[in-house]
């Protein structure tokens, strides 16, 4: 009897435990799910360009994250909340957030390195600091080919600045451009501009430096048509620029003016002044031509 | 080797009996339970939903069963015609002015009937020269979904009492409800109506800059459009002034008898005076227009970050459309893209 006795206490013991060790398994997923939500509502609004809106977002996710001690999570939230300060211009708070998330990184989720290594480029070569952005991306390596894709174009268009070898990141981008591509039809790519951003530096590097005018037009008509489908007029505006530019250097004067026409008119809608000067520039020296 | 029972018809006897005693104790057990054999009195009681009524639904006062759904069927005027059976021992209880409140678990789905005993009765029963008001057997006692039962909530001689969970989320039901009514919502335009009152908040943590300079412009004292009105204030008085002289003079003139006498009586000075009020008016009128000019650039941003507020909270609830949308004038990407030759 008392064999017993202690056998079924075993077991209550058991099952108590098991009980008590599943609680917080289920609260956890569940702010961990929430966080996710908010994080994609602040990517959302990141996307309409609401940047303190995305701000106070991921700000809400980066709290989750904390609360569920999630730690890819936090360093994900953390550093789109060096983002958006540095959309925001103001670097101050962002450089606080990239040394926050540097040292979760450092201490815990190495492969978070190509997020934080994306954001540190993308600030170098808003500055045109292109040997910082040669420097970054020669140190890092990634197995995430979105982060890699835009590492690779932001290098090669850097050294190409810089009169330094850029072949083996154009190859890189042109490998991974068709995987891009598939995602990007499947909907699953984190990030749909980086495809656009690839087929454009191809054709940046390939008409610039290669002078391939004729295959450029094709890269940049494929940017053209991705940032299309993404809503992203700055990205249509600049491809159809180059498209111009391409359609000019190979003599096709109206097709060229018809894509300066048409960059000129988003340019004019985004109010971007110093594009909307470039651009009647180019279709004031086709009137001049023709007189 | 042979194995024989010796005592095989006790041994079953046994089992059948105890088993049948088992059986007995239970039924009487459930009987009991069930007050089966306790005398009931027949009230009946309407409601509007018959979803988790059975015939075995209790009545409840206080957390004791007062009584039970003896049956229930669907009148003519589509609501649900219920028989309750009160217990002897709680006959008492049914008076005037008690309602039977149907509460539905949000959980399970099963209903339950509170009944809600007057707090205070609609007269004295002294002064009518009554002892008691228990209803008689076969009476109508109101529910809480209908009119009249609703009636005597309102007029607080009951009040809600039970599942402080289904009552919350009863209340929440209604709330909701309510809203849909006031503001024409669709069912499925909760989550919208969520996503409104978010959008809302952040127009309105937007807009703190706007509340912020009208508090500005608004705070007593040293406001600048306290001060401008002041100025306005103190100018207007002498403008009045002004007027009154002129008036007074012009009807020295309205009568044009006499009137080279009148004029040959004005005073010189009385009409220098009042041009040269005038002139101190208009040239206070001009310091005033000039201080409004510099504080237009900054009323007109106001005004219009004002207007946007409001136009949201005309639209709101919910905030239908929000604050328009402007013309993008940023780029939408913030990845640099390079120029040719550039």
């Amino acid at each position: 009897m008392k064999k017993y006795t202690i056998i079924l206490s075993l077991l209550c013991m058991v099952l108590i435990l098991t009980g008590c060790s599943s609680l917080p398994k289920e609260v956890a997923p569940q702010t961990i799910e929430m966080a996710h939500i908010k994080m994609k509502l602040a990517r959302e609004a990141q996307g309409r360009q609401a940047y303190a809106s995305a701000l106070r977002l991921f700000a809400d996710a980066y709290e989750l994250f904390t609360r569920a001690d999630h730690i890819r999570g936090k360093i994900d939230s953390g550093l789109s909340i060096a983002r958006q300060y540095f959309y925001l211009d103001k670097k101050a708070e962002a450089e606080t957030w990239i040394q926050k998330a540097s040292d979760w990184i450092k201490w815990n989720a190495q492969e978070m390195l190509g997020a934080k290594a994306i954001l540190l480029i993308e600030m170098a070569f808003s500055k045109d600091d292109h040997q910082t952005v040669v420097d970054i991306a020669k140190k890092t390596f990634t197995p995430n080919i979105e982060w890699e894709t835009e590492i690779l174009c932001y290098d090669a268009a850097s050294r190409l600045k810089l009169k330094m070898d850029y072949s083996p990141d154009l190859q890189k981008i042109l490998a991974n451009l068709p995987l891009l591509e598939k995602r990007f039809e499947k909907n699953k790519l984190e990030d749909p501009e980086v495809l656009s951003l690839g087929y454009f530096y191809a054709g940046h590097i390939l008409c610039t430096a290669e002078k391939k005018w004729r295959e450029a037009l094709v890269f940049f008509a494929k940017a053209k048509d991705v940032d299309s489908l993404i809503d992203n007029p700055y990205g249509v505006g600049k491809s159809l620029y180059s498209l111009g530019c391409c359609y000019m250097e190979l003599g096709v004067e109206k097709e060229a003016r018809s894509s300066f026409e048409r960059a000129l008119e988003i340019f004019t809608l985004l109010k971007d002044p110093v594009m909307v000067e470039k651009i009647t520039g180019k279709i004031d020296s086709f009137s001049k031509k023709t007189d | 080797m042979n194995f024989k029972f010796k005592h095989t018809e006790k041994i079953v006897g046994t089992f059948v009996f105890i088993a049948l005693v088992i059986l007995i104790t239970g039924l009487v057990l459930i009987a009991l339970s069930k007050k089966i054999f306790v005398e009931t009195y027949a009230y009946r009681t309407k409601l509007i939903d018959a979803g988790g009524l059975s015939v075995s639904t209790t009545l409840n006062f206080k957390g004791y069963e007062i009584g039970r759904v003896k049956s229930f069927s669907l009148d003519q005027n589509n609501n649900i015609d219920v028989e309750l059976g009160i217990y002897e021992k709680y006959r008492d209880k049914i008076v005037v002015g008690s309602v039977i409140y149907r509460q539905v678990n949000p959980i399970t789905g099963n209903m339950s009937l509170i009944f809600l005993y007057p707090n205070r009765f609609s007269v004295k029963l002294a002064d009518v020269g009554i002892n008691s008001l228990a209803l008689r057997e076969g009476s109508y006692i109101p529910s809480l979904d209908m009119p009249d039962g609703q009636k005597l909530l309102e007029d607080k001689i009951v009040e809600k009492s039970g599942d402080v969970i289904s009552i919350i989320f009863e209340d929440t039901r209604d709330f909701m409800s309510n809203i849909r009514q006031e503001f024409q919502l669709k069912k499925d335009s909760v989550k919208t109506f969520f996503e409104k009152i978010d959008g809302f908040s952040q127009s309105l943590f937007e807009n703190k800059e706007v509340f912020d300079h009208l508090n500005r412009l608004l705070s007593p004292g040293d406001g600048p459009i306290f001060t401008m009105l002041n100025q306005y204030t103190e100018v207007a008085n002498r403008l009045k002034t002004s007027a009154d002289q002129l008036n007074q003079m012009l009807d020295n003139y309205k009568n044009p008898e006499g009137l080279m006498n009148k004029m040959l009586m004005v005073r010189q000075d009385q009409l220098g005076l009042a041009v040269e009020n005038l002139n101190k008016d208009l040239a206070a009128l001009h310091e005033i227009l000039a201080a409004l000019k510099e504080q237009s650039p900054l009323m007109a941003r106001v005004l219009d970050r004002t207007e946007k507020t409001l136009q949201s909270l005309n639209n709101h609830p919910l905030l239908r459309g929000g604050i328009k949308k402007e013309g993008s004038n940023a780029n939408t990407s913030k990845k640099k893209r390079v120029d040719i030759n550039e």
